[in-house]
């Protein structure tokens, strides 16, 4: 068989795109397995809480004043001993009145503490107030919140539970809902991708590799370790993602590198589906778009800054999960463009590619492993596997998934443009709340 | 354990649905052996996931289709890339890769469905005995609403100082009577008895059925003597009891032991109070 240049291509594509629905498939059957041991017993991870470490959980707040009264209530009447933890508020920079309602708060609570940042020394980025709060941290643990958040009561509780058992966990990551999943499509949207990337991205990785992605909120993680780094970094503006790469690389004892080299020990970042926080998501289809292309554009920085070091990075694995998220963006996102231009072309019948036949087949079966991926995903969150988040998948794929095409096409030129301008100013890219 | 029943009802029906729909494809393509091996394989392929999904339930259920739609899939291009260019994919290969998936959904929601139905229909059962206060044959208390009101009648009794008397009415060889008149002429008998001893007593002694055949009475503001009166009047009543059977119109007679105790002074414990009425039975020989 002759193959042209073009089939070459085709098939290069092709394949790319086959080996990772493969991945998908073994990362929802490991998602699911993981769900199966969680579930089975979610009282066993209490067994080994002997006693309460202290914990000081940081909440970064720039004009936030139609959230942060929920939230730091929800904080606080969390199932965790008062005096085993206090709340750091730090206050950057609002110009709203969420100043006011934190100095009502202090007078209730004993626990927590503001940390009031004012204009020419803040302002820089939820990093740059997540490391202002960690000055002032006294906790042995740190955890994390937005300042949307609702955490459910023993949210903090499982954190801790699950960082104790083992000293080889940096970091744990709970699970995040959607308070306003009912609100319009949009947020019903976000509520069944929500559910696909913690239940197969995190979950199924955790189960396979022993790897998860810090989101950014409901997460708790040892001072010694954010110590040893040096904090968050602040010129990052996906900062979650770029510390998950850090503590990866950080071996898990002093001698860090002889441990590394000789047992291939790391330190670890758990998925921990138990602990539950509720955040609000974008509602209008504006703020969502704002709010993905920085976290596109993040996630681009972390590629850009660690590609071309994968061969010399300690871990493997989590050298081969940069390379994955690479693919996603590079390879995969071209592929599936081409792929969109065939599908129109076999639709409207305008001509015959060779090579169609199987691109054809690889498309349909995208589209429907993509249905039944998420469908499985959503069945695994209790209340979620109805058929009308069913029906929602299935045009999710034609709208949703679109438009993240769309955006992630949109944010490569706008990181590219500041690369060619020389802009690196990082500020805070704030999600409006509703 | 009648849902299981049930449940296990629906599962066979199923079964054996799927089954007949099976046998008959298959006796279809035997017949007409033009029809191509590959759709039948499909077929077979599908049902299993049928099965697979009603078995192992939704979320297992999709994971085999998923594997199974990954497969196939697999197979149709793999096919479609080495016999080259020209090879068209035709319509029919194609509804597979839909399928599988629907068909291991629907089953899936069908198994958990009807899990789910007879899972709550079990809850309300075992609640409904809890809530349980009557005895359904007789309308009076059943033994838990006895015991609740004997507690009550003991704390009354302490609080203004009246005497308080339970009596038992045990009927003799109850099972022996039902193995040969059958449960239809017991339940009779035991109809006409409640209603004789609801004749013969006031309206403020509470009656209650503890077992098939034991009657227990609470009776407030009543002493052992008073108590002694009663049983005359209900042994009177009850051995001169006639019931016909149904059929043959003969009159069947009964046997009754009768245990009465009265409160004491320093006895709170509703169980041990009627314990003391249940060791009298024993000494009511007639």
């Amino acid at each position: 068989m002759d193959l042209t240049l073009m089939d070459m291509l085709f098939l290069y594509a092709l394949i790319s795109i086959w080996i990772m629905l493969l991945y998908h498939i073994l990362l929802t059957f490991s998602g699911y397995k993981y769900h199966d041991e969680i579930y089975k017993d979610p009282g066993a991870v209490f067994s080994t809480l002997k006693e309460y470490p202290f914990v000081s959980i940081l909440v970064p707040a720039h004009n936030e004043e139609k959230v942060i009264e929920r939230s730091v209530k929800a904080i606080m009447n969390m199932d965790y001993p008062q005096d085993r933890f206090e709340l750091i508020v730090i206050n950057d920079c609002s110009s709203d009145r969420t100043g006011e309602i934190l100095q009502e708060l202090l007078q209730e609570y004993n626990n927590l503490k503001v940390i009031t940042v004012l204009p020419p020394e803040g302002g820089r980025g939820k990093a740059a107030a997540l490391n202002r709060g960690l000055e002032e941290a006294r906790g042995e643990y740190i955890a994390v919140y937005d300042a949307d958040n609702t955490p459910e009561r023993m949210a903090l509780r499982y954190l801790v539970a699950a960082i104790v058992q083992d000293p080889q966990l940096a970091c744990v990551v709970g699970k995040f809902r959607t308070r306003n999943k009912d609100k319009n499509i949009l947020t019903r949207f976000i509520n069944i991708e929500t559910l696909g990337f913690q239940w197969i991205s995190q979950a199924g990785r955790w189960k396979l590799f022993n790897i998860s992605t810090i989101p950014g909120t409901n997460y708790i993680i040892r001072k010694n370790v954010i110590d040893r780094l040096g904090g968050w970094n602040e010129k990052a503006i996906t900062e979650d993602t770029e510390l998950s790469v850090r503590v990866y690389e950080l071996g898990y004892r002093e001698d860090s590198e002889f441990s590394l080299q000789i047992y291939g020990l790391g330190y670890k970042i758990k998925f921990f589906p138990l602990a539950v926080t509720w955040e609000q998501e974008p509602e209008t289809w504006k703020v969502w778009f704002k709010q993905r292309t920085r976290w596109v554009r993040g996630n681009i920085y972390v590629i850009g800054k660690y590609l071309f070091k994968l061969l010399s990075m300690k871990r493997k694995v989590v050298a081969l999960d940069i390379f994955y998220f690479f693919s996603i963006y590079f390879l995969f996102l071209s592929s599936v463009i081409i792929s969109d231009i065939i599908f129109i072309i076999v639709i409207l019948d305008i001509s015959h590619l060779t090579l169609q036949g199987p691109f054809f087949v690889l498309w349909i079966l995208a589209y429907v492993l993509f249905v039944t991926e998420m469908a499985i995903a959503i069945n695994l969150e209790k209340g979620e596997g109805n058929i009308k988040n069913i029906l929602l998948i299935a045009i999710m794929y034609f709208t949703y998934c679109q438009m993240w095409i769309v955006l992630t096409l949109r944010s490569f030129l706008l990181s590219f443009k500041d690369k060619l301008l020389g802009i690196k100013t990082v500020k805070w890219y704030k999600t409006e709340r509703f | 354990m009648e849902m299981r029943n049930t449940k296990r009802l629906i599962d066979g029906g199923i079964i054996l649905t799927l089954t007949i729909f099976v046998i008959i494809v298959t006796v279809i393509f035997i017949s007409y052996q033009q029809l191509p091996i590959n759709t039948y394989i499909l077929f077979a392929l599908n049902t299993l996931l049928i099965a697979l999904a009603y078995w192992l339930g939704l979320v297992r259920g999709l994971i085999a289709g998923m594997v199974a739609v990954f497969f196939y899939g697999t197979y149709l291009m793999y096919g479609a890339v080495t016999k080259g260019p020209m090879m068209e994919i035709s319509y029919q290969q194609i509804v597979w890769l839909f399928l599988f998936p629907f068909s291991s959904y629907i089953s899936g929601k069908l198994s958990e469905t009807i899990k789910e139905a007879v899972e709550r229909s079990e809850k309300y059962i075992k609640d409904m005995e809890e809530l349980v206060l009557l005895d359904k044959e007789t309308g009076f208390s059943n033994a838990k609403k006895f015991y609740l009101d004997l507690s009550e009648e003991i704390s009354k009794s302490k609080r203004y100082g009246t005497p308080l008397s339970i009596m038992l009415i045990k009927i003799q060889y109850f099972d022996e009577l039902r193995s040969i008149y059958g449960d239809t002429v017991c339940s009779n008998v035991i109809i006409n008895i409640s209603k004789k001893i609801a004749e013969h007593t006031r309206d403020i002694d509470k009656k209650a059925r503890l077992e098939k055949d034991k009657f227990a009475l609470i009776l407030s503001n009543t002493d052992e003597k008073g108590a002694l009166v009663l049983k005359e009047r209900l042994t009177n009543f009850l051995e001169n009891l006639e019931i016909s059977d149904g059929k043959d119109r003969r009159q069947l007679k009964f046997s009754f032991k009768i245990g009465i105790a009265q409160l004491e002074d320093k006895e709170k414990d509703a169980i041990a109070f009627k314990e003391r009425a249940e060791r009298e039975l024993e000494y009511d020989v007639g």
